[in-house]
């Protein structure tokens, strides 16, 4: 640039600087928006019990002409026998594609798809979700194949083989993405020996036999007691309790010998060993994940856990996405999170970054995890995860189904159902000493558990900086 | 493309209802022996839905749905941009402003926005000499002097610790992520933004009360955004990149499917390339941003607990002195019609896959309604003709899907690609599952669908449609998509009526012309079969 040209260039930035002062002045400030108050008093919920004995909670809504029905039901893959790991899965799956009541698979499918609706069945390790999305006008019809995958699900035994095939599939598809495996080494590692840490194989799938399925099925979990129907739709209490009790004519716990759920897992109190997990594989960028044990659903500290870690790792604004992301440029995700499970949750960071940084973006996740467990988050930091959490809290309401849905894991959980009141009152109560007692108390970056998933060339060799690094081997079995 | 033709009012707001009484389709009347097609229409399906407008002087168009339910809506800013306008050289640009629209305003994220403009232009003016010195760099290489090679490392070395230094420096300026805090603290979820190929969208929803706080904000973006941490955020793309196409299979051979299935269009661009990404300028960007950012590109939706008045308040107090801009060229380059069937395959550390695509016309081809339904019958659901073969029956596959790319929610402005995408079973060759789809794709002509087939198909779109009313954010994005795609989001019911007017015979004409070989594009995931000594190898 010759010295005329950039004189002209400045000239011409300093008037644009003003223009555009001048511009800005004009407009109000976007800080400065005084927000009107907000009030909202929920939806009145319905709950009731069916003749069966199953409990319904119902939002009335006829905004579309939709409806939707969840049933949640505890007792999900922590329950599996240890060698048959991967049976309640298998059985939710098979409960949908093996035919129901009147109707064999292959009807089944066509008949729910003609009509365009959606029956889903699926197990996670604590429940069972089932699941109906449909247009009211085929209500009547819908519910009664859903209730029959519910309540009379056939099994067929090729459907069974299918499921567990696939299954198995899956199984040989697990260490294709770096976050899954990272993931799956990390619950591996925390929990040890509890269900939490277990994984369906190619060995414990080959062992499940349909009578396993019947048994699941039909001895220990899907029984009125047991059962929380979550309801939404255009459809008025009258109504839907006539449906319902048609469909599920003749069920009850009547003559049931409930067997004990022999493997029911006791609250974890074992974890796996605190230490560095490395698995290599031929990727250029390391995907981590680091922690340890966190809490049960029901701790009374987990509101201000919640504010702490939403200061110390949720979203564009807490200190592990200012620092990590944003002022270093070492990561794309980087955040922290506390699960919910209705035994003990985990605690953990993570990120994914260039083979190169690995060890100093683990540096700078465990200082400031360290720094926090420390120092605490500022007030500055408490008062905006606070607020945030505050005024986004409304969005808990934010649909008829999502409503339903919480009241009824809130009565799952052993909760009271107004459960999300009540959690809105102890957040509010939440202060900064409180915030930083449980940084204190709850995190421990001094007994991590790290995994890494990497190369073997140029980021392995640097996880060794955190202590004796443990190989994870990728063989499937 | 032009976005100004159709004649706009100085500003207008008007007001049309999606009526649902319209839907109802041939289900009912579907065969007796269907124990799903009892259901008659009822008086609660006529249930109406408006949708209202306001278009400003400036082009801006806002769509607003006011629904009752709990005090938040749903904002969905969709510009008519995405990589198809990019350039060789800065394949990358409208992802990475995408990003970079999030990093504040001359007001907010600074502390000091004329000393850091001061600063960014050093910065800038520093990469540019990195730039030359580089160049020079390997021209000095070349000459196999060492001396001057030395000088020219030493140079360039020295050069990049400045930069390094003045990035540190901006520190002393640049708020933290300020307009995500001032967002997050206000009580908004959702806040993030995706690059298409014929758009880019911005998206949050906030309780109810921060209309106006989100109508000044997005203001002073749309007018004064500045593109601060440049260069810290030139790394973070590239680190999302790796996680999402280097190092995950399906990513890395969906780049080369696009890729080989498209040779002059730029929807055969995928992501960004690295090297242009590592490279691409401030100014660049800037110039991106003022030749595609204008109100007169973008379409809004606003769904939620919200007034239509306090909307239309706020759009003409805040918004209508965003001035117009003259159109950029629309992208003249047209994909040639493909002459022979195309293969390609990648080979990496995971299980195989296989994608198997078609050519196809833009969203306005009449041809579109058909692939609607097309893309249902052969894999929606477990009945659907695909699914129902190579998954239940012959189980070749443990799944198979169907869809469109770029697809609805990234822009088919301009031809596109009909694709399948099947993962082969444990054992099962690549090539079984290829031919087997071949062969049930061929049954479309060989045993045209049934009536009940083609109701089936139709019932699950009619029954798609209804859902995506469900969520707010989703009603709010198919709103402003539609308006930014077809310049009318009522297209979206004229789709849904021609949807309803395709005939059997339809399906097996346009199966039988375009599912041919010559316009075929085939790409397979190859297992790498990494072992460790494999590795190690390689690694040496």
């Amino acid at each position: 640039m010759t010295p005329t040209s950039m004189a002209k260039s400045a000239w011409a930035a300093v008037t644009l600087t003003i223009v555009a002062n001048a511009m800005l002045a004009a407009q109000p400030d976007p800080r400065a928006i005084v927000a009107p108050a907000i009030s909202f008093a929920p939806p009145a919920i319905d709950s009731f019990v069916t003749a069966s004995g199953a409990r319904v909670i119902f939002v009335e809504n006829h905004e579309l002409p939709t409806m939707q029905i969840t049933a949640l039901i505890r007792g999900g893959g922590s329950y599996d026998d240890p060698a048959l790991t991967g049976l309640a899965e298998i059985t939710a799956r098979a409960m949908r594609s093996g035919g129901a009541g009147p109707l064999d698979p292959e009807r089944l499918d066509e008949e729910i798809d003609f009509i365009g609706a959606t029956v889903t069945s699926r197990a996670d390790a604590d429940k069972f979700t089932v699941a109906l999305k449909c247009l009211r006008r085929n209500f009547t019809a819908a519910l009664t194949m859903y209730a029959d995958v519910l309540i009379r699900p056939r099994f067929d035994s090729a459907r069974v083989a299918l499921e567990i095939s696939n299954k198995k599939d899956e199984i040989l598809r697990q260490n294709d993405s770096p976050q899954e495996i990272c993931r799956r080494i990390f619950a591996q590692s925390l929990y040890g020996a509890h269900p939490y840490g277990h994984y369906p194989t190619l060995e414990s799938m080959d062992k499940i036999i349909r009578d396993n399925l019947v048994g699941r099925h039909g001895r220990l979990i899907f029984y009125p007691h047991q059962v929380i129907f979550a309801v939404s739709g255009d459809i008025t209490r009258a109504e839907l309790l006539a449906e319902l009790d048609k469909a599920f004519k003749g069920w009850s716990d009547a003559g049931v010998v409930q067997e004990k759920m022999t493997f029911a897992p006791a609250r974890a109190t074992v974890g796996g060993a605190a230490g560095v997990y490395v698995a290599t594989k031929d990727v250029t960028q390391t995907t981590l994940r680091m922690g340890h044990l966190g809490y049960a659903f029901d701790n009374p500290d987990r509101h201000a856990l919640a504010v702490m870690n939403f200061a110390l790792g949720e979203g564009f604004t807490s200190r592990l996405f200012a620092k990590v992301r944003s002022e270093a440029g070492l990561a794309y995700g980087v955040g922290s999170v506390f699960t919910t499970r209705p035994l003990t949750g985990a605690f953990f960071a993570y990120c994914q970054t260039k083979s190169e940084s690995t060890a100093d973006a683990t540096h700078m996740i465990i200082e400031i995890l360290q720094d926090v467990r420390r120092s605490g988050v500022t007030k500055q930091e408490f008062d905006l995860a606070k607020e945030s959490l505050m005024n986004s809290f409304v969005f808990s309401y934010e649909t008829p189904q999502q409503i339903v849905e919480s009241v009824a894991q809130s009565l799952l959980d052993g909760s009271p159902a107004d459960q999300t009141e009540k959690d809105l009152a102890s957040l509010k109560s939440v202060t900064l000493a409180d915030c930083n007692r449980v940084a204190t108390q709850y995190l421990r970056p001094d007994s991590l558990v790290i995994v890494a998933v990497c190369d073997s060339a140029t980021a392995a060799k640097q996880m060794t900086q955190f202590g004796a690094v443990t190989n994870v081997s990728l063989e499937i079995k | 493309m032009r976005m100004n033709m159709r004649k706009i009012p100085l500003i207008c707001a008007s007001a049309a209802l999606i009526a649902f009484a319209g839907l109802v389709t041939k289900a009912a009347s579907a065969p007796k022996k269907s124990v799903g097609a009892q259901g008659k229409p009822t008086e609660s399906e006529s249930m109406r839905l408006p949708v209202k407008e306001i278009r400003l002087e400036n082009g801006l168009v806002i769509l607003v749905v006011e629904r009752k339910g709990a005090p938040v809506f749903a904002s969905y800013i969709v510009t008519a941009v995405g990589s198809a306008n990019e350039k060789p050289g800065a394949i990358g640009a409208a992802h990475f402003l995408e990003h970079m629209l999030f990093k504040g305003t001359q007001r907010i994220g600074t502390r000091d926005y004329t000393a850091e403009q001061e600063l960014m232009d050093k910065q800038d003016s520093v990469w540019n000499h990195i730039d030359r010195a580089r160049h020079e760099l390997r021209y000095a290489r070349l000459s196999g002097d060492t001396t001057k090679i030395a000088a020219h490392e030493r140079k360039t070395g020295n050069l990049e610790a400045l930069l390094d230094s003045l990035v540190a420096d901006e520190s002393l300026f640049v708020v933290k992520n300020e307009y995500e805090a001032m967002y997050t603290r206000r009580g908004a979820v959702g806040f993030n933004a995706s690059t298409g190929y014929d758009f880019t969208d911005y998206i949050v929803s906030f309780p109810s009360n921060q209309l106006e706080t989100w109508f000044v904000t997005e203001a002073d973006r749309m007018k004064r955004p500045v593109l601060r941490e440049f260069y810290a955020e030139r790394d973070v793309i590239l680190e999302e990149r790796r996680m999402r196409v280097d190092n995950e299979g399906e990513g890395k051979l969906f780049e080369q499917f696009i890729g080989t299935a498209f040779v002059a269009h730029p929807y055969q661009l995928f992501w960004e390339w690295a090297s242009d990404q590592g490279n691409i300028k401030r100014e660049t960007l800037e110039a991106f941003h003022r030749q595609f950012y204008a109100p007169n590109r973008t379409a809004v939706a606003l769904v939620g607990n919200i007034s239509y008045t306090e909307v239309k308040t706020f759009a003409e107090k805040y918004w209508t002195d965003i001035p117009r801009q003259s159109e950029p060229d629309p992208v003249y380059t047209v994909e040639p019609e493909q002459t022979g069937e195309r293969r390609v395959s990648v080979t990496f550390d995971a299980t195989p896959a296989l994608y198997i695509g078609y050519h196809k016309g833009a969203f306005d081809n009449p041809d579109e309604p058909v692939f609607a339904l097309l893309e249902r019958i052969l894999a929606d659901g477990r009945s659907s003709r695909l699914y129902k073969k190579l998954v239940t029956e012959w189980q070749l596959c443990s799944d198979i899907s169907v869809a469109t790319f770029p697809g609805a929610e990234q822009g088919d402005v301009y031809p596109n690609l009909f694709y399948i995408s099947a993962y082969p079973k444990e054992g099962v060759e690549s090539r079984l599952v290829e031919d087997s789809v071949y062969s049930v794709l061929r049954t479309l002509t060989a045993t045209p669908v049934t009536e009940r087939e083609l109701a089936k198909a139709r019932n699950n779109f009619e029954s798609d449609f209804i859902w995506s009313f469900d969520n707010s954010s989703g009603l709010a994005a198919k709103l402003a998509q539609y308006e930014s795609t077809a310049h009318d989001w009522r297209f979206m019911l004229t789709r849904l009526a021609a949807v309803r007017a395709v005939a059997a015979k339809d399906i097996s004409r346009v199966a039988q012309s375009y599912f041919t070989q010559q316009n075929r594009t085939v790409a397979t995931l190859i297992p790498a079969e990494m072992t460790p000594a494999v590795t190690e190898a390689k690694s040496k």
